[in-house]
């Protein structure tokens, strides 16, 4: 009796099998929605994760690079002596970058100089330019590139699809008129598509000032504007199939067709727009930061980071690479869900099951 | 243009369900952009009219482009004519009130010709099933399954069936489930565009013969779009055959076949294979193509390509003439 109970126990702690491991990974996006998960209940709880207020300046640290990274030093020959240094800046001079100075080095010795510091678990990222804590600016800065993205893609999202199928159903709903709104929505939409978004974003943010909430409407303002196109040219389609003939033969309104038989067969390309348009929008978000429209300068956000360390790319370069890996995941996380969404909602490509 | 004033073939007669008399549907072409100009009309159906009969079968028969589909179309009131009417037990159903148009729509139901498109690919068989009864009838949940499972019975497909989504069904079983659809509401006519044109030959046999048993059983009447005489030769009771917009010959499958009399029948009969390849039958090759329904010839649409064209054929517009009972024909021939 033990000794069945011990079996028992034995095989349910059994690890799983590499083939069920990989039937899982493939069958289900675990990756990205880890991922996914991960930012943002960092993001959220921002102030938990961070080890240092990420708008803590530190001159003295600055340009630290991440933990692993070895101290770099060079050959340097001696060209001239400072006497004149007094003793606290001497002090300074030898904690940063001259440890290895001798006291007593004459013109012409040739001494090794660092060039950049050992990088130490203080800060585990490192940290930029002005001695902040790479890593807490990348935790509270996917708070904020998340908010905005998730804000201003909803609003997009609803807007544009709103239109798309408003377009693309008008002539069944309003026989008359319909035709006509069409093309009101298809014309307005190709003049959003004209509109120099960046110009007309600083201008808006001269009229109204620097704010998130207009921050966000002019995200949403360029996020929705993909959406109208195709999701009416997938009505146009849809609308003259088949089953829609059927559905109406069968008496169902243009309401019931309209959101039981044309909408779930937009939803698809909806999720891919969506996903797509996810990068743009946090690169956006970067170029408007970076010109001072968009968020403001201590407040920390992805993009306005990458933005930052590009001057110190040569010298720096954690400081734009991790706020870049932060953007990279994101973006690809969502191109994998959304392209196992898609799947996931068609069910002709559900294969798997 | 008089209405044929048909009498079932058999002897019985059985009461008028639906007639149509001198349908018209014509397409406007429109030219320009901003100030569009109509320039001149499709004219898909041209003056058509028939009748079917409680529990019998109306094929229609013709090349491509000749309306039948159109015609179809202003049955099921996917199209508005634009001219002539439809009528249902007497009454003009483009004439009638809210309840009555509904009545009419839950009682004439469809059965298109490609069974990959005619079933929304989102929907559980169960659902798809369930739809118009959902839309028509106030019936509770269980109610609805149970009726869903009966159809299913019905077309020969299991209950398990119910849960399964469109795409892992066959050709033939994704034709058997838009029949179940199309018999849900207990219709009195169903359409069927083309019901067996997309399926294979061994799988044809046995949904025509479902048809015809659930014909038998409902006493439903069908109106039989096919270009496929054989099938037309099976399934119907009366046939009419449409040549550009109109209806050239009308009668009973069996008189139609043994004695057709309109040359463009004559020419139709003869371009199908005969079921066995050693016999020998007579040829007619129709010379020139079918002229624009755009810009149909005058007088008999059919003269430019018949072989028995005569003076008159030009100019005249052939009259329907009853030529032996219940056999109609518009041709200067008779």
């Amino acid at each position: 009796m033990a000794e069945v109970s011990t079996t028992l126990s034995r095989s349910r702690l059994r690890f799983p099998s590499w083939q069920t491991i990989r039937y899982v990974l493939r069958r289900w996006p675990v990756a990205p929605i880890a991922i996914l998960i991960i930012l943002v209940i960092v993001g959220v709880a921002a102030p938990l994760f961070a080890p240092f207020d990420p708008l803590r300046v530190d001159l003295p640290a600055r340009n630290t690079p991440p933990f692993w990274v070895p101290v770099e030093t060079e050959l340097r020959t001696v060209k001239q002596t400072v006497d004149k240094l007094s003793e606290e800046d001497r002090l300074n001079i030898s904690l940063r970058n001259a440890r290895k100075i001798k006291e007593d080095a004459a013109v012409g010795d040739v001494i090794s100089v660092i060039t950049t510091p050992a990088g130490s678990f203080k800060h585990l990222f490192g940290t930029d330019q002005t001695g902040r804590d790479v890593l807490s600016r990348v935790i509270f800065g996917a708070r904020v590139s998340l908010m905005v993205t998730a804000v201003s893609l909803t609003s997009g999202v609803v807007i544009g699809v709103a239109m798309g199928l408003i377009a693309g159903y008008a002539d069944q709903i309003f026989p008359k008129y319909g035709k006509h709104l069409d093309e009101a929505i298809m014309r307005v939409v190709e003049i959003t598509f004209a509109v120099p978004v960046i110009l007309v974003a600083l201008v808006i943010v001269i009229v109204f000032g620097k704010s998130f909430i207009v921050l966000l409407g002019l995200l949403a303002f360029v996020a929705w504007n993909a959406f109208p196109r195709n999701v009416r040219a997938e009505v146009l389609t849809l609308k003259t199939s088949d089953y829609v003939a059927l559905a109406r033969i069968s008496g169902a309104s243009s309401f019931r067709i309209l959101f039981v038989h044309i909408f779930p067969g937009v939803l698809n390309t909806v999720l891919v727009i969506a996903t797509l348009r996810v990068g743009q929008l946090i690169l956006i978000e970067a170029i408007l930061s970076f010109l001072g429209a968009g968020v403001q300068p201590p407040k920390p956000a992805w993009g306005a980071m990458v933005a930052d360390g590009r001057e110190y790319l040569g010298s720096a370069w954690w400081i734009a690479f991790f706020p870049g890996i932060g953007i990279f995941l994101v973006v690809m996380s969502l191109n994998f869900l959304g392209d196992w969404m898609r799947d996931r909602f068609d069910p002709r490509l559900r294969q798997l099951d | 243009m008089t209405t044929p004033v048909t009498t079932s073939g058999n002897g019985q007669d059985r009461p008028v369900i639906l007639e149509a008399r001198n349908l018209k549907k014509y397409f406007p072409v429109t030219r320009g952009i901003v100030l569009a100009r109509v320039t001149g009309y499709i004219k898909a159906v041209d003056g058509v009219s028939f009748q079917i009969r409680a529990g019998e079968t109306l094929g229609i028969v013709g090349e491509s482009g000749c309306g039948k589909t159109t015609t179809a179309k202003m049955v099921l009131m996917l199209e508005q004519p634009t001219e002539g009417s439809i009528y249902y037990n007497g009454q003009d159903i483009y004439q009638a009130d809210e309840a009555g148009r509904k009545e009419y729509r839950s009682s004439v139901q469809a059965v298109f010709q490609d069974p990959w498109s005619s079933l929304n690919p989102r929907m559980r068989v169960k659902d798809l099933i369930a739809e118009p009864m959902v839309i028509n009838w106030q019936l509770s949940k269980p109610e609805i399954r149970e009726r869903v499972l009966e159809l299913l019975q019905e077309v020969g497909l299991s209950s398990y069936h119910a849960n399964l989504y469109p795409h892992e069904f066959s050709g033939g079983q994704r034709q058997r489930l838009a029949i179940a659809r199309a018999l849900s509401l207990n219709p009195k006519i169903i359409v069927l565009d083309e019901p067996v044109s997309a399926l294979d030959v061994s799988i044809r046999a046995q949904i025509m013969n479902l048809l015809k048993d659930l014909q038998s059983e409902y006493n439903v009447s069908y109106m039989l779009i096919a270009h496929h005489l054989a099938t037309v030769r099976y399934m119907c009771n009366w046939v009419a055959v449409m040549y550009l917009g109109q209806v050239v010959e009308l009668a009973p499958v069996k008189e139609l076949f043994d004695n057709p009399l309109h040359p463009y029948t004559k020419a139709l009969m003869s371009a199908a294979l005969p079921s066995h390849p050693d016999t020998e039958q007579e040829e007619i090759i129709l010379t020139g193509e079918v002229p624009s329904p755009l810009n149909p010839p005058e007088g008999c649409h059919f003269h430019p390509r018949c072989p028995f064209v005569m003076d008159q054929c030009s100019h005249v517009i052939p009259e329907t003439k009853e030529i032996t009972p219940n056999h109609w024909v518009s041709c200067h021939l008779y």
